[in-house]
């Protein structure tokens, strides 16, 4: 079958590979109608994560059909289509038990060398580097799904794949996001990172009743999407001296209920704190790039709330936790207990709540990955949200 | 998963805890059916019980190796002790204790083990199958009964398919780059 690959620093490739099989009497075998490319990919796409081998299968954000089970797989059945969540998660564990996928202790079958470098046994991704399982994305013609009757959402036939497939990761991160700050009709949010996972917070804090949303970023067709589709106030931080104070006169003078940061280990920044962290991140003295989070921390009230859906992988520096502390911030992070949110997401699909599709950008086959992952990490060609269909015509 | 190595007149002391999610008796009872351990321990080819005593054989890198133990306490739901007796290749002592969990309804297993390597090439390799990290193939094998007690089957990526490249530069600059931001964290003082 064709599959992505990473092939190295800022190096992707489409091969033919093997096709997958049933590995264990609890996996399924989906054929990947639709997948995409995630924020979360260009981590990997810019070397953030030592443990990707040359030739891993790229991609946690994928639907499809079932087209084999396993003997024990008791729910799921041929024909059913899929959506299937980026975590991959046992169903029986203590954390998975607790409704808390992102924490399964059963999934990684390389749990104990996560342990051994992370202090933790992480759970298992798909496509998503040895730290984390090894398994093979979903940017590929047919992907192994195991647990089958644990992850995988069985939808309706009749809605198009691009209202469903955001449902593997980026919707319920934002949504997860938006919980996360204990939202109230009437709360204000800010939110770094007009990206799809900033858009889709932006959409459920409207989603949960907040009054105002202001979006953050430096790319005028991703705040355009915030202004216009998420109902949301914006700022180009290129085009403002400072984003805090900017912030403060649009709350009245202190800040908002709740800010989120959903940018990560590779935000951008201006003036002498970007020298400063790309010059240390590039010496390996820090190994993320907090911008974002730095300005988030200021900018929220007192007693507000912190929400981190963007990721961060080591050591940062230069954080106000003074400030924080002084403020008495709630902090609230983490990968996404996808699997918790897809139900109920899904219904707000079906009831017209919500449809995402209108931050795909780019409709291609796999063969276009290597270009679009570039167009995607450098933000071209109005490149706001890649999906990739392996069988289109 | 939290291990601590010490080293005692020429014998290496591995202990480590997990909490598995089931009732203690269980997971007791698991462990003490000895023929079956060999589905959870790596490298452990074959147990044979005769009586009080086991036959061992475990396939190290190097070479095979056996040894007889003997139980030298028991007590259901609660721990095993054993030791090797006679001509060991290796010698060791060991115990599991199983303790209702404090957080949930699970059991706590600490386990610590007391082995002298043998000498020469097959001592390189029993090292080796140790792990890296002192005590990591006790935290695998660990997590693979947590696995099995907890799902019923051990999770794997083995015969899935994957791209062409090999091995190769990328991989030996990236190991580089582990160890120095290793050394690094160390210097701040942070978990790397
Ligand atoms: N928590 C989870 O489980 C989870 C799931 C999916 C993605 N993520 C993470 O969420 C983050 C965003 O993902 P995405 O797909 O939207 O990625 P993306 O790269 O498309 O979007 C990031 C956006 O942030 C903007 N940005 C950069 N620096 C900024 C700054 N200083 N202030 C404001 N905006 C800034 C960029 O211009 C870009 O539009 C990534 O770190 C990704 O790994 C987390
Ligand atoms: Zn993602
Ligand atoms: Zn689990």
């Amino acid at each position: 079958m064709k599959a992505v690959c990473f092939s190295g620093l800022r190096d992707i490739s489409v091969e033919t590979v093997p096709d997958p099989e049933i590995i264990l009497p609890t996996d399924a075998l989906v054929r990947v109608s639709s997948t995409a490319i995630c924020g979360s990919d260009l981590h990997l796409y810019n070397g953030y994560n030592p443990a990707m081998k040359k030739g891993d299968i790229l991609g946690h954000e994928f639907m499809g059909e079932v087209v084999d089970v396993g003997s024990e797989v008791k729910t799921l059945k041929v024909g059913d289509r899929v959506v299937v969540p980026f975590n991959i998660a046992c169903g029986a564990c203590y954390f998975c038990k607790r409704l808390e996928f992102s924490a399964c202790e059963l999934s990684n079958p390389n749990a104990i060398e996560a342990a051994m470098l992370l202090g933790y046994p992480a759970a298992a991704l798909f496509g998503y580097s040895h730290m984390y399982g090894g398994y093979a994305g979903g940017q590929a013609e047919y992907v192994r799904v195991p647990y089958a009757d644990v992850g995988p959402l069985v939808v309706p036939r009749d809605v198009p794949d691009e209202q469903l497939l955001f449902l593997s990761d980026i919707l319920p991160t934002g949504y997860m996001a938006a919980e996360n700050c204990n939202m109230r009709p009437g709360s204000t949010v800010a939110v770094w990172g007009a990206g799809p996972v900033g858009l889709m917070a932006a959409l459920s804090a409207q989603l949960m009743g907040a009054e105002q949303v202001i979006c953050i970023d430096e790319v005028p067709e991703r705040l355009e999407l915030a202004a216009t589709r998420c109902g949301a106030q914006t700022i180009n931080f290129q085009d403002c001296d400072d984003v805090v104070e900017e912030i403060k006169a649009l709350t009245g003078g202190r800040g908002p209920d709740a800010v989120i940061d959903a940018v990560g280990l590779e935000a951008h920044g201006t003036g002498i704190m970007e020298l400063y962290d790309r010059t240390k991140q590039a010496l390996r003295l820090q190994t993320d790039r907090p911008n974002a989070l730095r300005e988030a921390i200021q900018a929220c009230r007192p007693g507000g709330t912190v929400s981190v859906p963007g990721v961060y992988a080591g050591i940062i520096d230069k954080m106000p936790f003074g400030v924080a502390f002084g403020k008495g911030l709630t902090f609230k992070m983490g990968q996404t207990h996808t699997h918790k949110y897809m139900r109920t997401l899904l219904d707000h699909v079906l009831n017209g709540d919500i449809d995402p599709s209108f931050i795909i950008s780019h409709r291609i086959g796999l063969d276009g990955a290597p270009d679009a992952y570039k167009a995607f990490n450098d933000k071209h060609d109005n490149c706001t949200k890649v999906v990739m269909s392996p069988f289109a015509a | 998963m939290a291990h601590d190595v010490q080293d005692s007149g020429g014998v290496r002391v591995v202990s480590t805890a997990i909490t598995i999610h089931r009732p203690q008796r269980e997971v007791y009872a698991q462990w003490r059916n000895f023929p079956g351990l060999p589905r959870f321990l790596q490298y452990v080819e074959s147990i044979t019980e005769e009586g009080e005593c086991s036959h061992w054989i475990v396939d190290a890198p190097g070479g095979t190796v056996e040894w007889d133990a003997e139980i030298t306490a028991d007590v259901p739901g609660q721990v095993i002790r054993w030791k090797s007796v006679g001509d060991a290749d290796v010698v060791q002592r060991g115990e599991i204790r199983f303790e209702k969990a404090r957080q949930g309804s699970g059991t706590e297993v600490y386990v610590t083990i007391g082995y002298r390597p043998p000498a020469g090439l097959l001592g390189v390799g029993v090292a080796k199958m140790m792990g890296k990290g002192p005590g990591k193939q006790i935290d695998t094998d660990l997590h693979r009964f947590k696995q099995f007690m907890e799902y019923g089957g051990i999770a794997t990526i083995h015969g899935q398919p994957r791209g062409a490249a090999q091995h190769d530069e990328w991989q030996e600059e990236q190991e580089e780059d582990k160890e120095q931001k290793a050394r690094e964290a160390q210097k701040e003082g942070v978990p790397a």
